[in-house]
């Protein structure tokens, strides 16, 4: 048993794994690299560097055939804690060494906290527009709004990881189950009856009543988007009167509501890009975007904002321009773009609990450097002198 | 001994990070309450700096748009989108939608334009009294309708009247709609009919 842990320890902790591991990090940065010539950025990440193992073909239910830069990041940090905690010693030849490793393990913590916890989302103003909240453009979400209060609607949300899923979905907040038949990250619409396999419309109501839907590959450049689309039914719980709400196509790109009434209640229903909450309101003042004389070159864009967070007693204005981003309760929004025909602004919102790490890792490591080099530099000098 | 302790800390981490990457993905349903008024549906995509928008024979149709009216991106639904807005805030939209067949019949159509500007349905008798005088194109008869309401969601700058101009092409149906701003949507009226009459479809 004893004989068995000293080889486990001796394997987790050695060099050979460090320089696999680095090796395996140089060929996942390669591949996924090339892998952006064919796949979009964000899907690359996703499947490459956000991911325990790189799967073929791409499906939870692909064989495992590299490991992802999760599992890489994570059988260095255990390598490095684990070499560390075996071979420490406590003297001063050994301060920068034990701050380098510190550094790294900070900075390779702060790549797992921002993988799991960063959020990167969009928040779009016209003049006088205020908003609570920003979207991610690259997921969406059913959102079901229950519009018969008088003053607030109730909106509940799905996201896309449970529509993808399929199947049905339940909640206190809905008296009926949404049973998803289908999901597609990118589709278009077609005459039904025309194309091929696809012959029948959609859904029984809605828009999705006079056209077919069929998925087709996500889109990866930079200047495209995705199209989603759901189809769902709304079919009452078991054991509750049978009360037909019909099938539906959601679409995220239909900006009218479609709307049905359940349980003597109206509800609208949305396919849109996932709502981020912030913790503020901004409301647009002014924007500019100013040209270089004689071209259409963008030579600066700025947006005059109101920030007003109720509950911390906070209002003022402030300009955020291209270099110049917001900071506040732990979001930063960046000068994104404009809205067609300068009619508004683009602001980029992200929260990073995580920001402070890779700062902070290379503080660590250059500090750490740096006591090396001088105490090795100033022992060279001691032993010279004392030589001469 | 204590070398072999180090590896109970560093499996315990390995533990907590791999669970980590399994749960991080997993969302579930959220329900909030907003006020009445706040837009839900999704806001049509922008413009992005870079992005140029595709051009009108990548969607199988021609046309001629006035100066002033920005081309949006097409999207699978909308094969031609325009945005016009005036520096006082003020905006309307132009898109042409094509749909199979009779596309739920005219009707439903306009009932469902009206619901969205908060107006009542119509019936059979008077849809007939509501339609305006039928346009001419070399495309064939463009049945028009014009509301004007209040929208329960919506920004009085951008939205309050609708003018639809629906096509019957046999194996589908053309919709041309101008919405937006009920006195900018007046004042586009004269283009958008105009713009209508130089819309060809690519055989």
């Amino acid at each position: 048993m004893r004989k068995a842990l000293r080889s486990l320890l001796g394997a987790v902790s050695s060099l050979k794994l460090t320089v696999v591991c680095l090796s395996a990090a140089m060929v996942l940065v390669f591949a996924g690299t090339l892998a952006q010539v064919d796949g979009g950025i964000h899907d690359v990440q996703k499947r490459y560097f956000q991911s325990l193992f790189i799967r073929w073909p791409d499906a939870p239910s692909g064989i495992p055939v590299f490991p992802g830069g999760h599992l890489i990041i994570i059988v260095l940090l255990v390598n490095l804690l684990t070499a560390h905690i075996r071979r420490f010693r406590w003297t001063a030849a050994k301060i920068g060494i034990h701050l380098i490793h510190g550094g790294l393990v900070v900075m390779l913590l702060g790549a797992l906290l921002t993988d799991f916890l960063a959020v990167e989302s969009t928040m779009r103003l016209s003049p006088s527009q205020t908003s609570g909240y920003a979207e991610d453009q690259q997921s969406c979400e059913l959102a079901l709004v229950e519009t018969s209060g008088k003053d607030f609607d109730t909106v509940t949300t799905i996201p896309q990881s449970l529509l993808e899923r399929g199947g049905e979905i339940t909640d206190p907040s809905l008296p009926f189950r949404v049973v998803v038949k289908s999901f597609h990250r990118n589709a278009r619409f077609v005459e039904p009856g025309r194309s091929g396999a696809e012959t029948k419309p959609a859904s029984t109501r809605g828009v999705g009543a006079r056209t077919a839907v069929v998925g087709v590959r996500p889109a990866t450049a930079m200047n495209e988007r995705n199209v989603q689309a759901a189809v769902i039914a709304i079919e009452p719980p078991p054991g509750a009167k049978d009360e037909q709400g019909g099938s539906w196509l959601a679409v995220n790109d239909v900006v009218d509501p479609q709307t049905f009434s359940y349980g003597g209640k109206t509800w609208a229903l949305f396919l849109r890009p996932t709502r981020h909450d912030l913790p503020f309101q901004l409301t647009l003042r002014s924007f500019t975007h100013d040209l270089y004389p004689g071209t259409q070159i963008p030579k600066n864009f700025s947006s005059r904002v109101l920030l007003t967070d109720s509950a911390h007693r906070e209002r003022r204005e402030v300009a955020i321009s291209m270099n110049r981003p917001l900071r506040y309760r732990g979001v930063t929004v960046y000068q994104s773009g404009f809205l067609p025909g300068d009619s508004g602004t683009i602001l980029q919102v992200v929260r990073n609990p995580g920001f402070l790490a890779p700062y902070l890792g290379c503080l660590l490591v250059g500090i750490g450097m740096l006591w090396q080099f001088a105490y090795h530099f100033l022992g060279y000098l001691a032993r010279r002198r004392r030589t001469a | 001994m204590r070398r072999f302790a180090a590896i109970i800390p560093a499996l315990a981490l390995l533990g907590v990070l791999i669970s980590l990457c399994g749960c991080h993905d997993r969302e579930g349903v959220k329900v909030r309450r907003v006020a009445k008024g706040e837009p839900q549906g999704p806001v049509p995509e922008a413009t992005p700096p870079m992005a140029q928008p595709a051009s009108a024979g990548e969607t199988g149709i021609t046309d001629q748009p006035p100066a002033l009216w920005q081309r949006q991106p097409p999207s699978p639904l909308r094969k031609l989108s325009y945005l016009i807005s005036r520096s006082d805030g003020t905006r309307c939209e132009v898109s042409l939608v094509t749909l199979g067949g009779g596309a739920g019949g005219i009707l439903e159509n306009v009932n469902r334009w009206r619901s969205q500007l908060g107006l009542p349905p119509l019936d059979d008798a008077s849809l007939q009294k509501e339609l305006k005088p039928p346009l001419t194109t070399p495309l064939g008869k463009v049945l028009i309708v014009d509301f004007t309401g209040t929208p329960e969601k919506g920004d009085p700058a951008r939205d309050g009247r609708i003018i639809a101009g629906i096509l019957d092409r046999g194996n589908e149906t053309v919709f041309f709609k101008l919405r937006g701003n009920p006195s900018l949507t007046g004042r586009s009226q004269g283009d958008f009919v105009k713009w209508i009459g130089t819309v060809r479809f690519q055989p």
